[in-house]
Order: structure tokens, then sequence, then C-alpha cells
């Protein structure tokens, strides 16, 4: 029995090392992008289509020759929206595939792994709403909106043009979320605050709560599922609040409009940086790869893809395998090809353009 | 670069070994379904995390969270006093919310979900422990320390009572053995050394946050307590090994990546259900459970 | 006054639901003697049963609801015929078939994830209204649908354990399954029928869910944490002790949320099931099984 395991375990291990020489042996001549996503487990159908977009955007590139006649390759991980599995994958990738560059979304799995990468000076672009890391780490990179100043301008803009008597915020007690009711509490210090549990599908009894305290109008920031309950359930107890949001194209959805009374979904205010992206010429492109896709798979391919895009162009100053001249190129990439509208990296994040919408008769419409 | 790699998996058993072999302790020996050994290992966590960056020396940090673990697990066998079997076990996960819960909630003093970045690397006497290749030194002393600990214990006499009540607790009383004071101590114990894992594991991944401490987290030490069987340390310590090691070895495997999560979750599953239903009693069990 | 009522409607309506789910649970645990994590599992199948014929194939609604429920149970039919009864031929313990039933669970979250992809998908056969106003408070025809359907199944699974021989059945393999055997009851067909039943009213919480709800692949998890705690503070093992037990839960949160800071719902439940382990650890209903506390 003895003999069994430990033969077993040493297999295990010499697979291993087969494998590892296998894949040192490979091309040294190839552009490699590491991204640590959820591919399962919450977050996945978010995590799924920025993939998605990224491959789109990789074999675009790699058709038209690649980058200084080389070509792009993705090394993907599951990061699984968990510290743990993040910091395991980045470990792998950093280790035996040694990436140029390395991706992720969210704010846990960026937060973990960015010591580590700190300390191995690779880049590292993480989608999420928080600024924390871009500061404490100088070969980080942010992309994606960003909750404290969104939240901020939403509640400015709706307070300027008194779009409410008394605020509130319906969120799930997450990081994000947080942010963003120190971004509305620079200009509205009266906000009651109305917290759930990540996860949480049954808003009825805050619901209740908010309006027996009068509030007319209640912020939240979340994921579609969210969303989908908020309003479906808002409209079947006929409460009189209406809502603010963010970002819009997340915000109301086909799905959310099959469920959600007309009169509700009029007058909602949300902010955003890409809207009708599932009008544009990407989203034509995607769909042909990977079938019928929602609004939400468009904004998070549009994401991925936009991040090969700038990841790319910065790579045409390098050579494969540079990541310290990666990092500074980087820094000043402004002229690439770009679906949400992004304008390159100041300070180490990404600009992009936000602005404020009105949800009437059906469509977003421009509020300023 | 190889080397960096199986470093971070080392450590990585390290750590679980301490928290599988303290459970082993609890769970194999004296034959309490504790799972509440996730809160435990949440409580160091915390506390040296908090204390560390607060500026307290990394060593006082490491024993106060042992000792704070262990105190909650004294805690914990005051409360769970008259429940046996399935009862403590469902007592115990009840704690494990309960901790999270406060994690999550208190956020005056953990910051909830925003967790607590940026843990300092140990350093004691001066020398920084800062890369990988010194703190899998300090892990492995302490996994060393650990294991000759409760490998003393299992073969003393106290040991021999545990495993006592574990086969007959009725029977030990009547022998005029308080067992319910030797549970305590048996409890306390584990609990103190899945701080110390909670202590190592902050310091080592330097950003903690609640998410990192659910139930979720404690089946992979289940399996791995089970799988290795129960009452066997030595089974513990491989179990610990193959189990941590086997999704390493999925990563290599080629998969495309439009099916590649669920299909490495299918294959780990199928591959547990395989070891389970070969080896039932788990590799090394003497021993079963009702 | 309408708030108290409001809040008692939400509350039966939650209650409602985590009995369906925690009294299929407590089927499966008092007769197997184990916790069915995959459970949880049943529960997403269903739903995504339901979309899968309905949304997709396009089968008419009625139709494709039966077949969903039947589905549901030949899942958990095989899961215990295929997986169960193995590590029970080979003397495995409680704790070893909890393990694999959560691995069960990875497997068949993994499966719905590959098949469907991550994203929140809905059936849309109701058509949303504001619901109807009653004293006050607010329930939607769904509603109300849920609550009673919920009260007249319970009630049915009630008078099957009480009233026929195969209740009786189950009831002697949960009290004492050597001695059941002795008197000729094969304890294996029971875990069948518990199995069968049990994920039948696990399919039937997972449909209603999905019309009041949504479905995602995660769906299962969080519904059989809180069916679970139901079952376990009505007392584990007693299906009605699970029923009443569940609608504690559904009380305990929504007139706690009310009172509370908000945030601690989830730990609402929690130290509820804490407390009632403490101090009454068979729960309300809950039997005494041998070698419990004196």
């Amino acid at each position: 029995m003895n003999k069994k395991i430990f033969l077993i375990s040493l297999g295990i291990a010499i697979l291993i090392i087969g494998f590892i020489f296998i894949f040192n042996f490979q091309k040294q001549n190839v552009y490699k992008i590491g991204v640590i996503a959820p591919l399962t487990g919450i977050g996945a159908n978010l995590g799924n289509p920025v993939i998605n977009g990224m491959n789109l955007a990789v074999e675009e590139i790699n058709a038209n020759g690649g980058i200084n006649n080389n070509p792009v390759k993705l090394l993907i991980q599951d990061g699984k929206l968990d510290g743990k599995a993040s910091i395991d994958a980045v470990n792998y990738l950093l280790n035996v595939e040694d990436p140029d560059i390395f991706t992720t979304l969210f704010h846990l799995p960026a937060q973990s792994i960015s010591p580590i990468l700190k300390e191995a000076k690779k880049p590292l672009v993480y989608e999420a709403f928080t600024r924390s890391i871009v500061e404490d780490n100088p070969y980080a990179f942010k992309a994606h909106f960003d909750s404290l100043t969104g939240c901020e301008k939403l509640i400015k803009y709706a307070k300027e043009n008194n779009k409410y008597d008394k605020l509130g915020i319906l969120m799930a007690k997450v990081e994000y979320n947080e942010l963003c009711l120190q971004g509305i509490k620079k200009i509205e210090s009266d906000v009651e605050e109305y917290w759930y549990t990540f996860g949480e599908t049954d808003f009825k009894t805050l619901l209740l709560k908010a309006k027996e305290d009068k509030i007319d109008t209640l912020v939240t920031l979340g994921l579609d599922f969210e969303y989908l309950g908020i309003f479906k359930q808002l409209t079947e107890l006929g409460y009189p609040i209406s809502i603010i949001c963010a970002t819009a194209s997340e915000c109301i959805f086909p799905k959310v409009i099959e469920v959600t009374s007309p009169e509700l979904l009029d007058n909602t205010l949300a902010i955003d940086f890409v809207l009708n992206i599932d009008e544009t010429e990407f989203a034509e492109e995607y769909s042909k790869k990977y079938g019928d896709s929602s609004f939400t798979d468009y904004v998070y391919g549009a994401i991925g893809y936009e991040e090969v895009m700038y990841i790319t162009e910065a790579m045409k100053n390098c050579e494969p395998g540079d990541s310290i001249c990666l990092t500074e190129s980087l820094k000043n990439v402004y002229s690439y090809k770009t679906v949400i509208n992004s304008k390159g990296f100041e300070d180490r994040v990404l600009q992009l353009t936000t602005d404020i919408y009105e949800f009437e008769n059906g469509e977003w419409r421009l509020a300023e | 670069m190889i080397e960096a790699y199986f470093i971070h998996l080392l450590i990585l058993i390290g750590i679980y070994i301490i928290l599988a072999i303290s459970l082993q302790l609890t769970l194999g020996f004296t034959g309490l379904l504790n799972l509440g050994h996730i809160a435990f290992f949440a409580i160091g966590a915390y506390t040296a995390a908090l204390l560390t960056l607060n500026g307290t020396p990394f060593i006082i940090a490491l024993l106060l969270a042992g000792v704070f673990a262990m105190l909650s697990g004294f805690l914990l066998s005051l409360l769970t006093k008259k429940l046996k079997g399935d009862y403590l076990a469902l007592a115990t996960i009840a704690f494990t919310f309960v901790v999270y819960a406060i994690a999550l909630n208190w956020t005056k003093l953990t910051r909830g979900p925003l967790g607590l970045p940026g843990i300092p690397k140990p350093s004691f006497f001066g020398i920084s422990f800062s890369s990988n290749f010194s703190f899998l030194i300090l892990t492995l002393i302490i996994v060393l320390i650990t294991y000759l600990i409760i490998k003393k214990i299992t073969i003393s006499p106290f040991g021999k009572v545990l495993e006592a009540i574990r086969d007959d607790e009725l029977a030990t009383k009547v022998l005029g053995k308080n067992t319910f004071k030797m549970k305590g101590y048996a409890l306390a114990i584990s609990a103190f050394f899945a701080g110390l894992a909670g202590s190592l594991y902050a310091h080592y991944i330097t950003f903690i946050d609640p998410s990192s401490f659910t139930l979720l987290q404690l089946i992979p030490i289940l399996i791995i307590v089970i799988v290795g069987g129960l009452a066997s340390l030595r089974g513990t310590i491989i179990a610990t090994i193959v189990l941590i090691l086997l999704p390493e070895v999925l990563r290599f495997i080629g998969i495309p990546s439009t099916i590649l999560g669920p299909m490495r979750q299918i294959i780990y599953a199928l591959i547990l259900l395989l070891i389970l239903i070969y080896k039932p009693k788990g590799f090394y069990g003497k021993v079963e459970l009702e | 006054m309408s708030v108290v009522l409001q809040l008692l409607i939400n509350s039966l309506i939650a209650g409602a639901i985590y009995a369906l789910v925690a009294s299929g649970f407590s089927l499966i645990y008092a007769t197997s003697k184990f916790i069915h994590f995959a459970h949880g599992a049943t529960i997403a199948f269903s739903a995504y049963f339901l979309y899968f014929f309905f949304s997709m194939v396009g089968l008419n609604f009625g139709f494709s609801v039966i077949l969903a429920i039947i589905f549901a149970a030949l899942l958990g039919f095989l899961m215990n015929i295929i997986v169960f009864k193995q590590l029970r031929k080979r003397k495995a313990s409680g704790i070893i078939l909890l393990i694999a039933s959560f691995a069960l669970m990875i497997l068949l979250e993994s499966l719905i994830l590959l098949f469907f992809g991550a994203d929140v998908k809905t059936i849309g056969y109701i058509k949303v209204v504001k619901g109807l106003e009653f004293l006050g408070a607010i329930i939607t025809p769904l509603q109300i649908f849920i609550i009673i359907s919920s009260f007249i199944l319970l009630c049915l699974l009630f008078l099957f354990m009480k009233k026929t021989k195969m209740g009786k059945a189950m009831r002697a393999v949960s009290d004492n399954k050597d001695v059941a055997e002795i008197v000729g009851i094969s304890s294996e067909r029971i875990y069948n029928w518990a199995f069968i039943i049990g994920s039948a009213i696990a399919g039937i919480a997972g449909i209603l869910i999905s019309l009041e709800q949504n479905l995602s692949p995660t769906m299962g998890t969080g519904l059989m944490i809180k069916g679970f705690t139901g079952a376990i503070i009505g007392g584990i093992g007693s299906v009605p002790g699970a029923i009443l037990g569940s609608f504690l839960l559904g009380l305990a949160e929504n007139f706690g949320i009310w009172f509370l800071p908000s945030g601690y719902k989830d730990a609402i439940a929690f130290v509820l099931l804490f407390l009632f382990l403490l101090f009454r650890p068979n729960g309300i209903l809950g039997i005494k099984k041998k070698g419990d506390k004196q």
C-alpha cells in the first residue's frame, strides 16, 4: 500500500517536471499575455465574455501578421474570483509560462496577485473599480469604470437637478459599493443605507424598509441578477421609488425591460462609458464567432478586446519577453483600435469618457 | 523560475498540513465532528494581520494568533458541551458562519469586504523572511513543530484517552475520566495550530478578506483528512501532497478556453468520487466514524 | 399594521420555498443519514430542465413543468444508485457520503455551466405586473400560488409520512434501520424512494424559484444553505420540523432585517441556527436518536 502511494506521487511529480521541460523548449519569439479571470463560479458570466473578446482580438492581430512579425498568445488560467485560486494561477503563470504582461478581472484577484507581480516587476492590467492597487503598485494599470468618481459624478448631477428628495442606497456589501458610497457622501451626506450580502435575490423587505423611511430614490450598483431582482420586485410592489444605477448598459438591459413597468424604468438615471455597444461592428464580429449574445456579453467582450488592442500597441515598441520596456510603453500608448472609446492611460489609469444618461420611452438618452 | 513554482506549492502544502493534522487531532483521534476549523484559521489570520499591520513583531503576532484561536476553541467547546455527533457538526458549522459574518460586517475592525491588504512579510531578530525560499523554511519549521507536538500527543496517555473518548465516550466517563475537559483541550490545541496556520497564510498571501474563510474552504481540508485516513498522521501528510498537486497537474492539460473552467472542475470532481468509491476508508484509515 | 402584514407575507413566501427545499433534504437525511449537499444541484437542474424544455425546445409550459419534475426526481435517484449505494456497499460512513455529495454538487454545477453558460436566465412565462393589494400589503398571484401549493404539498407529504405504508416504512428506517430490516423493510428500497420524492420536491422548489426570480448555475447552493438551516432549526431528521423551521427562518430573516442594521440578514440565520443547536439541539420537533445527549 505504501509503495503504491509513493509510486503514484512520484509519477505525478515526474509528469509535472516533464511537462515543464516541454514548455521550456517552446518558441521564444511569441508575445505572451497572461490572463487570470473567473471561468467558473461567481463572475464567470463576466469572465468568459472578456476571454472571448480577448481571443477575438488576438485572432485578428495574428491574422494581420502579429506584432513585429511575431504572434501574440493568450495564457489563460481560472482565478475563480478567489484570492487563493488567483494566487495559485499567477504563481503557475509567472514561474512556468512567464508572460510579458498580466491581466485580471475584479478587485479581489487583483488585490491578491498585485504584491507578487509588483515584486516580479511585471505589468498588470486590472479591470476593477478600485484605485488602491494602482496607487500601491507602480507596475499596475487600472482599467474599467471607477465607482468612487462615477457615483460622485452621478449624485452631483442628481442633486444639482433636484432628482431626489430623500436618497438611499440598496447595495451588496462589497468593496466597489463601499467606494461608491464614499463618492456619494462627498456630495450628499444624508444617505440611508440598505445593505445586503452579495448573492441575495430577495429585496422585498429592504424595499419595504426604504419605502417606510420615505426614501424616494435608491442608488444601486451590482450585477445583472441584482438589477433583475430589484426592478422586478419594485414593479410588483409598486412602491414610489426610482433608481439611480451604474453602469447604464448593465443596469437596464432587455431582460430587465421585460420584467419592469415602463413607469418605473422612466427617469432612471445612470452613468456609463459605453452605450449602444450592441449596435457596433464589434458586436457583429462577436456574434459571428460566439453566437447569440447578451448585452453584458458585448460590454465585457469589448473590454477584453480593448485590453488586447492597447497592450499589443504598446508591445510594438518592445521585444517579446521584455516586461520592463512594456510597462513604460503602456504608459504612453494613445492611439489604437478602440471599441469602448478609451483614450490611453494617464497616471496608469485608463481614461474613459463617462456620461450621464436618463432612461425614457424604452431607451437611454444623454442627460447632460 | 521553475523552482519558484514549486516553492509556492510547497508553502501551500505546508500550511495545509498544519491545518489538516490539527483537524485530525479532533476529528480522527477524538471523534469530534469539528467542522469549525476554518473559523479558527480565520481568527488566527485576522489577529496576526491586524497586529503586524500595527507594528507588532511577527513572532508575537504568530503566537497571539495561535492563542486567540485557542481561546475561541475553548469557548466553542464550552458552548457545545452537551452536543454530540451531527449536532456538534452543525453547531461548529454555524460557528464558522458567525465568524465569517463578523469579519464581513465589523468593518471598523476588519474593513469588511475591502479586506486587509499589505500585510508585511515576516521578519524577526532583524532577519527578513521576504523571499519565498526563506518563507518556505519558516513554514517547514512550523510544520515540523506542529507535527512533533501532535504526534507526541497522540502517543501519550492523554492521546490514548482521546481515542477512548472517540471509541466509547460513556465507558471512558465511567472509568473516571473528565471527558468534557479532555475534549476541550483537544479542541483548544487543534484551534491553536489552525491559528498558527492562519498567521502563516496571512503573511504569505499578504492580503486577506472574509471570502477566504467560508465553509467552502473547509472542504479541501476535510477531504484531505478523510482521504488520508482518520487517525493517521502519515496518511494526512500524503493526502495533502496529492490533493494539492492534483489540480496543478490539471493545469498542464490543454483544454479549449471556452470549456476550460468547468472541464477542470468536472475532472477534479470525478477523480475525487473515484478515490472515495475505491478507498472509502481513506488510504491509511483504521477507524470508522459514526 | 400593513407593514407587519407585508413582513408576514414576505416571510411566508421565503419560508414556503425554504420549506420545500428543507423537507426534501430532511427526508433524505432522516432515512439515509447523511448531509446531501448535492440537493442544491437538484434544485438548479430542475430549473434548467424547465428552461430547456419551455424556453429552448418550446414545449407546452405545463408539460415542461411535469418533465422537469420527473427529471429532477430521476437525477436524485441516479445519484443514489450510482454513487451513494456503491459507497454504502463499501461501508462508507456519513462523512464520506457528505464529501461524495459535495463532489457531485461541483460536478453537476459545472455541467450546467458547460451547457448553459454562466449568465443569468429568466423564464418569461408570467407577465410582471403590480401585485394585488390586500389590507395595505402587496402580493402577486404567483406568490399566492407559491404559498398555497407549498402548503398543500407539505400537507400531502405529512400525510404520506404518517398514514401510508411507505411513509411509515420510511420513519421506521429513520428510527432504527436494523430493526426495520428485521421486520422485512428493504432499506435500499426506502433510500431510493426518499431520493425520488425528496428530489421531486426540490424540483418543484427550483421551478417556483425560477419563475419568481431567475436562474443561474450557482442558484442551488444558496437555497440549499437556507433549507439546511431551516431543517436544523426544526430538528434535523424530522420532516414536519424542517417545514416549521423553514417558516421560522423566513420570519426571523424578514423581521430581523426590519429591526437590525441591514447586512446582517445571513448572520441572523446562522446565529439562530447556533442558538437552537445550543439550547434545543433536537430542534423544535426533532426526534431523539439513539446515542443523543441524555
